[in-house]
């Protein structure tokens, strides 16, 4: 990528300052594959271009905070090389493997599948590798495990990473793990300043966005049904939706996607006993407390 | 001559910067004064925008009363980063001119901590008003959905009510939740926010991959 081409396609655009940097920004990303250099930014690109090692330290820090970036989008990621054989895991998948129910690693670096699963690794990768350039609006595959007795399942996408550089011909293959029982806590900072959810409110998007329905809510909180209702309806009003499925949608697309509470990524699942649920309790009971100051009455008490 | 070795590592690493390419959020990684060291394919789309955050000279700002300020100089991030309560961890919620506000959440990358010269952050931005979806080819590869079904769930995913549904498609109601329950069936979900969920949760962050490519669902009939 050479400077010529810079200028070219900072015409593209207006010729603001801000735009230039932004176009740099993504010629830096051409040129490097998704990577540049801060301040350096084109000068970087187009020494890695001339295959300077110089920045081979830099590209590898940043592969660690990008392994770091999907933990805490608790996307699980798994480099293989096209037999298999696991060349690079994040924390978040290796919770994955080591939960042996999906998927596991043999001896020899090897990804295999846990018993009595249809979907393989082996079978994924193959037929990555084996797809060619033409389907190049679609350069990944999709395919799901579920728990042979549960209802737990991860869905893998795999995808050839997208090279730039011909050094790179390395056939290595990316597999995207999402887990539906990797849980994403949401703060309630944010969704009350997103939505002006009320501490209440913002617990039960939590629970929402954890897959409870409206039963699950009233007795895992122990709360009336009635009083879930008033919750929803608020939330409702306050995200203007009209149905559940409606609310769900727009509090993934707002927020849920990201894990932006504290602590570590506990999930707050239908079955976990234990300190979330205590820590659920306590922040319940402070709630209760706000909701009949307001003048929601005794209704709000469990029985 | 780069040694193969370091070729390979080179590649590896490569290879893991491109799986954020993939996410439909966006994802950026800043040094300690705001500047952008990596940028990831939507997030650079959000911030070409130049609305609500911007870029100049590669340091990420956010305009407040008039001025722009480095997003690691507002004082609420600034001081969120640097406590430890809520695990340095702070969300917040950016006004634009244009549509719905954007979700940022910022918080410490603590895997390059051992060095105090390269401490970074990361910073994910969501954006509400992008579309989201699942591309056709992946929902019939994944639960074997048809065509029509597949544009059901696209709709529902993006938060269109059934009755809103069924007038895009032009169909009658018990149509429409003809369509709904083989969904049901197909997914082994039991009800349309349990449908909604479970695709957010597998593919929320991975969906939009292909769906941009795909035309759009008027002109189906001449397609299929």
């Amino acid at each position: 990528m050479s400077q010529t081409q810079m200028s070219v396609s900072c015409e593209k655009g207006c010729d603001c300052p801000i735009c230039s940097g932004v176009v740099r920004t993504s010629v830096g990303r051409a040129s490097a594959n998704a990577y540049i250099d801060g301040e350096n930014g084109c000068k970087s690109a187009a020494l890695r271009t001339n295959g300077s090692p110089s920045l081979t330290g830099n590209v590898q820090s940043m592969a660690a905070i990008a392994l770091e970036a999907l933990d805490c989008l608790n996307i699980g990621l798994l480099v293989t090389n096209a037999d298999c054989r696991l060349l690079r895991a994040n924390k978040t998948a290796q919770r994955i493997l080591d939960g042996r129910i999906f998927v596991t690693v043999d001896a020899g670096g090897v990804l295999r599948t846990a018993k009595g699963l249809r979907t393989t690794p082996a079978d994924v990768v193959r037929r990555v590798t084996e797809a060619d350039g033409s389907e190049k609006h679609r350069p990944h595959v999709l395919a799901t495990m579920r728990e042979v007795a549960g209802n737990r399942e991860i869905t893998i996408v795999a995808a050839k990473p997208q090279m730039v550089s011909e050094h790179s011909a390395l056939g290595t293959v990316l597999l995207l793990l999402f887990s539906t029982s990797q849980g994403r806590t949401t703060s309630s900072e944010a969704l009350t300043s997103i939505f002006g959810f009320t501490s209440a409110e913002a617990m039960m998007a939590n629970l929402v966005l954890e897959g409870l329905s409206r039963n699950d809510c009233s007795s895992y909180l122990r709360i009336q049904p009635t009083t879930v209702a008033f919750h929803l309806k608020n939330m409702f009003r306050k995200t203007r939706s009209r149905c559940h499925a409606q609310l769900i949608s727009k509090l993934f697309k707002a927020i849920g996607l990201i894990h932006s509470a504290s602590g570590d990524t506990t999930a707050i699942t239908q079955g976990s006993v234990g300190k979330p649920l205590a820590d659920i309790e306590v922040q319940l009971g402070r709630d209760l407390r706000i909701g009949s100051k307001s003048g929601h009455g005794p209704c709000c008490l469990p029985k | 001559m780069i040694s193969q070795n370091c070729n390979n590592s080179t590649a590896l690493a490569e290879a893991v910067l491109g799986a954020l390419d993939l996410l439909t959020a966006g994802v950026l990684v800043l040094d300690s004064s705001s500047q952008v060291l990596f940028v990831n394919r939507v997030a650079e789309d959000i911030l070409s925008e130049c609305d609500g955050l911007e870029l100049v000279n590669d340091v990420l700002q956010i305009p407040v009363d008039g001025r722009r300020v480095p997003i690691q100089e507002i004082p609420a991030i600034r001081s969120g980063l640097s406590t430890s309560r809520n695990s340095g961890i702070v969300s917040a919620s950016i006004r634009r001119n244009s549509g719905t506000p954007l979700t940022v959440v910022v918080r410490n990358a603590v895997s390059l901590a051992r060095n105090e010269n390269t401490a970074t952050t990361l910073v994910f931005i969501l954006d509400p008003d992008r579309p989201v979806g699942i591309s056709r080819t992946d929902l019939h590869q994944l639960y074997g959905l048809t065509y029509t079904e597949s544009n059901l769930v696209n709709w529902l995913m993006d938060g269109k009510t059934l009755e809103e549904c069924r007038l895009l498609l032009g169909v009658r109601p018990s149509t429409v939740r003809m369509h709904l329950r083989n969904v049901l069936g197909k997914t082994g979900t039991g009800n349309q926010s349990e449908l909604v969920w479970l695709l957010f949760k597998n593919l929320g962050l991975v969906g939009a991959v292909a769906v941009g490519n795909e035309p759009s669902p008027t002109n189906h009939k001449m397609i299929c």
